[in-house]
């Protein structure tokens, strides 16, 4: 990692990778329950509306 | 590799395989292109009735590019486990459109563009936005792809490099030129199956020749490492691919174009099949470069790894099947370029910006000129040689990274906020950018869709909307 942040502070490279990956896993996961919450909310309300 | 390094294939071999490999693709393409109506529907989105065969294969091949076969084995070579599976982890993108696939197809099933989408939902404001960031990524991508087909087949066969560049370029651009979308699926059907079945080949071989456990034990030995899954580098990818990927499907028109294509009962199933069947290309070519490695191989340039592979098992038919592989993921996915944006250009801004009283005609004519213009515009911008393609690349995934959330939440949510949706792109690309020049380009994605889901939700809690989802059939 070729970071200004990374100069300016006494964290390692490995706690900083593993501080991202976190952050990615976090808003991957976000992003999969959002979408799957709306697409169950929205065929479970279509299909109530077709019966 | 330098002008002056060996080329895998002979060039005169190389020429006979593009001869035959452009004249099939623009007599397919043109004859595809007569079939229809012949409205601008048809010219644009192929009739709206693509099956599931057709859409499955049309999402792959243009998801595999040039980078798919060369740049994952790199990654599996460098980065090792984590450097394969991340790659494969930009599956996600077309996987998670699915749902999205269908919402767009109920709402909007006379929609074309994705642009339509983002003006009639957020209005102009926030289509303005969209159209730059959308703008951006598309001339990165062209500019990658056409660049990557001059270097690729320089190093290939000794092609020059605007040689490579124009053939690969010339040939995409006259097949989607005459044949429209109804081109781009029936030639992406064949490029599709024709990368399939030679990177199983090429696999196969290479699997038979050196078991799995093998190198799994010339890897432990040698470059214990690579087998690391808490390699920093390899953790810093992995989500960034999940992100990016997710910004360039949610947003780009490409996708989008597909949607409107597809018929409604085929759609979900076709993006989480194609999303699938992408995810196993750069499994198998990636876990070549891991082969490669515990080979201790010799390489000149490590993203020549693949061909070099290839070489080694086959000989100068092995050259031969990587040229092919490389020649239609470049065609696949520089027609759906083409034509995706010649879509977006035309619809939106020539129709509905400039000339809203133009007839069907003059709408498929403004296309067909998007599309010559697009490939000129690209041939310009990359005449000038660049080596860095990835960097290219990488910088884009902070701006659509930024589109996620937005694209998501005003598809599902009534409340989503339309100034949140433009703060939302704004600071996500913002933020994306910074965190690609101060920390690493393969987190920019990671950082950009933080910050731009952050400020959708709270945005939309704070001040939500109340839209009403009959606008979007209505108006489109």
């Amino acid at each position: 990692m070729h970071s200004a942040v990374m100069a300016t502070c006494s964290v390692d490279e490995l706690l900083w990778s593993r501080l991202i990956f976190a952050l990615g896993a976090v808003v991957t996961l976000a992003t999969v329950v959002m979408i799957v919450r709306g697409h169950l909310y929205w065929q479970h309300r279509d299909s109530r509306h077709a019966g | 590799m330098p002008d002056s390094a060996a080329p895998f294939l002979q060039p005169g071999v190389a020429w006979a395989l593009v001869v035959v490999f452009a004249v099939l693709w623009i007599a397919l393409g043109i004859a595809w292109g007569r079939r229809g109506k012949g409205d601008a529907d048809d010219y644009m989105l192929a009739g709206r009735n693509i099956g599931l065969a057709l859409s499955t294969a049309t999402l792959m091949a243009s998801w595999v590019t040039g980078n798919t076969t060369l740049l994952a084995p790199e990654f599996g070579y460098k980065t090792g486990l984590w450097g394969m599976f991340s790659y494969a982890l930009a599956g996600l993108g077309l996987i998670l459109f699915a749902p999205l696939a269908l919402r767009i197809k109920q709402l909007m099933p006379f929609g074309r563009t994705s642009g339509d989408f983002i003006r009639l939902r957020y209005g102009r404001p926030a289509w303005c936005v969209f159209m730059v960031i959308t703008a951006v990524y598309t001339l990165g991508f062209l500019m990658t792809q056409a660049m990557g087909a001059g270097l690729l087949l320089q190093a290939l066969s000794g092609f020059d490099y605007h040689v490579g560049m124009v053939v690969v370029l010339g040939v995409a651009t006259l097949y989607t030129l005459f044949g429209g979308m109804r081109a781009v699926i029936g030639t992406d059907f064949i490029q599709s199956l024709l990368i399939m079945v030679l990177l199983a080949v090429v696999a196969v071989l290479a699997f038979r020749q050196f078991p799995m456990p093998e190198v799994h034990a010339a890897l432990s030995l040698e470059h214990p490492d690579r087998l690391d899954l808490l390699l920093p580098a390899g953790l810093l990818i992995a989500w960034n691919s999940a992100l990016f990927s997710m910004g360039e499907v949610f947003h780009n028109n490409i996708w989008w174009s597909r949607v409107f294509a597809s018929r409604r009962s085929v759609v979900m199933t076709s993006f989480v099949l194609g999303g699938l069947a992408w995810m196993s290309v750069p499994m198998v070519t990636g876990s070549i470069g891991l082969v490669a490695l515990a080979r201790n191989l010799e390489l000149d340039q490590i993203n020549m790894v693949f061909p070099v592979m290839a070489a080694d098992l086959l000989g100068a038919g092995g050259a031969a099947l990587v040229f092919v592989v490389v020649f239609a993921s470049l065609t696949s996915t520089l027609d759906s370029l083409l034509a995706s944006t010649a879509d977006l250009l035309a619809e939106d801004v020539y129709f509905k910006l400039l000339r809203p009283q133009a007839t069907d005609l003059q709408l498929k004519q403004a296309a067909r000129l998007m599309v010559l213009g697009l490939a000129v515009v690209t041939l310009a911008l990359s005449w000038p040689r660049l080596d860095s393609l990835a960097s290219v690349l990488f910088f884009t995934g902070a701006l659509v990274a930024s589109t996620v959330w937005p694209v998501a939440c005003g598809l599902y949510w009534r409340m989503a906020n339309r100034r949140a949706a433009i703060i939302a792109m704004l600071s996500g690309s913002a933020v994306g950018l910074t965190a690609y020049g101060l920390i690493a380009p393969y987190c920019a994605a990671v950082f950009s869709a933080a910050v731009s889901a952050l400020v959708m939700v709270v945005g939309s809690q704070c001040w939500p909307e109340r839209f009403d989802f009959a606008l979007l059939k209505e108006e489109a």
